[in-house]
């Protein structure tokens, strides 16, 4: 049945307020969405009053700067620092981005909450199983019965038709800022499994066109994408995976 | 795919209709009730209605279906309310065909 209550824990609290701050003029005021399920109590906002000087200019320096300075227990998923590993992915000023790669220098204000309706494992870090087995539902890896001496060849035509589709990094901002997805995560694939899915599809190496249409061929796991467009607003690679979608309906159409 | 390609095709027919049917609409105030009477008793007049409502109506019940589908996440509930929508969609279409016969 639809819900139309949230859950209890869904509220969300005013928690502490931190600051290490004398007087700048170059003052930041943020805003952190903190879950600890072992506390089993509501989720809360701390707020933190800091320095821009203090830290480089992308909102996951300030993470880090409170992680180092204000706060450790404060948690969130990190790695390259360059928007090539999609693990800073969340929240930031109610838009789905890499914290790497969001520029602060402007900002007064800023506020970090995590993947919008995903299960919270800590603080900023949700959890991404569901987003995983999905992408490993479209088999991503080349299927074919062809057997080279050396590496499969393709041409440079057909390698330029995957550009706009490799550089997904599987930080999940589109499919968790896509309503289809927040409804129906259980059976809607996303977009973010089904641009890799057309990147397969569409592959000249891989032989198994068919199979990979004919499973995403579901009024679920394909037709759930009603051309929102979310996806494409949010990525953060400037990809743009509803354009994705809409080839695999058409191919689909074709078929 | 089916469903997804129906409507489109329902979407795509629906416009010389709509089109049609609004700049008649548009122009009622221009015809008297007599001849409006007529029109719609005639047989090219009574055709572009029903194809008119008809149309709206398969349109209607096969978006409904997605959004309750969208939304109501129990299996029973999710089939009986789809079919109670098909039902009224059905009905208002022959209810349509009764009130435009009887012109």
């Amino acid at each position: 049945m639809a819900k139309f209550t949230l859950p209890i824990n869904s509220i969300v609290k005013k928690g502490k307020t931190f600051s290490d701050i004398n007087k700048s003029e170059n003052m930041l005021t943020v805003e952190i969405y903190r879950y600890n399920p072992d506390n089993k109590s509501n989720p809360y906002t701390d707020t933190y009053l800091l320095n821009k000087d203090n830290f480089g200019p992308m909102a996951l320096d300030v993470l880090i700067y409170i992680k180092s300075k204000i706060d450790s227990s404060l948690t969130f998923r990190r790695s390259c620092r360059e928007g090539i590993c999609g693990s800073c992915s969340m929240n930031i000023n109610g838009t789905n981005n890499l914290a790497c790669i969001t520029d602060i220098s402007n900002e007064k204000k800023l506020k970090f909450y995590p993947l919008p309706h995903m299960p919270v494992i800590k603080d900023l870090v949700p959890d991404l199983n569901n987003f995983y087995a999905q992408y490993k539902s479209i088999k991503p890896w080349l299927i074919t019965d062809k057997k080279p001496e050396r590496e499969h060849i393709q041409s440079q035509e057909d390698r330029s038709k995957l550009d706009g589709l490799f550089e997904c990094v599987l930080c999940a901002c589109c499919s968790t800022s896509c309503p289809s997805y927040w409804w129906n995560s259980d059976k809607y694939l996303g977009p973010a499994t089904l641009m890799h899915a057309y990147k397969w599809i569409i592959d000249s190496r891989d032989t198994a066109k068919e199979e990979r249409l004919s499973n995403l061929a579901d009024k679920f796991k394909l037709y759930r994408c009603h051309t929102i467009m979310n996806c494409t607003k949010t990525c953060p690679k400037n990809l743009n995976p509803a354009r994705a979608i809409s080839e695999i309906k058409k191919m689909l159409v074709k078929a | 795919m089916e469903h997804w390609k129906l409507q489109r095709i329902s979407a795509i027919i629906m416009i010389p209709i709509v089109v049609l049917s609004l700049i008649y609409i548009i122009n009622i105030t221009s015809i008297s009730y007599l001849q409006l009477i007529e029109d719609l008793g005639s047989i090219s007049g009574f055709l572009i209605a029903v194809l008119f409502v008809g149309f709206i109506l398969f349109h209607s019940s096969m978006g409904l279906e997605v959004i309750i589908e969208d939304y109501i996440h129990s299996d029973n509930l999710q089939k009986n309310v789809i079919s109670l929508t098909k039902l009224l969609h059905i009905t208002s279409f022959f209810l349509t065909i009764l009130t435009l016969a009887s012109i």
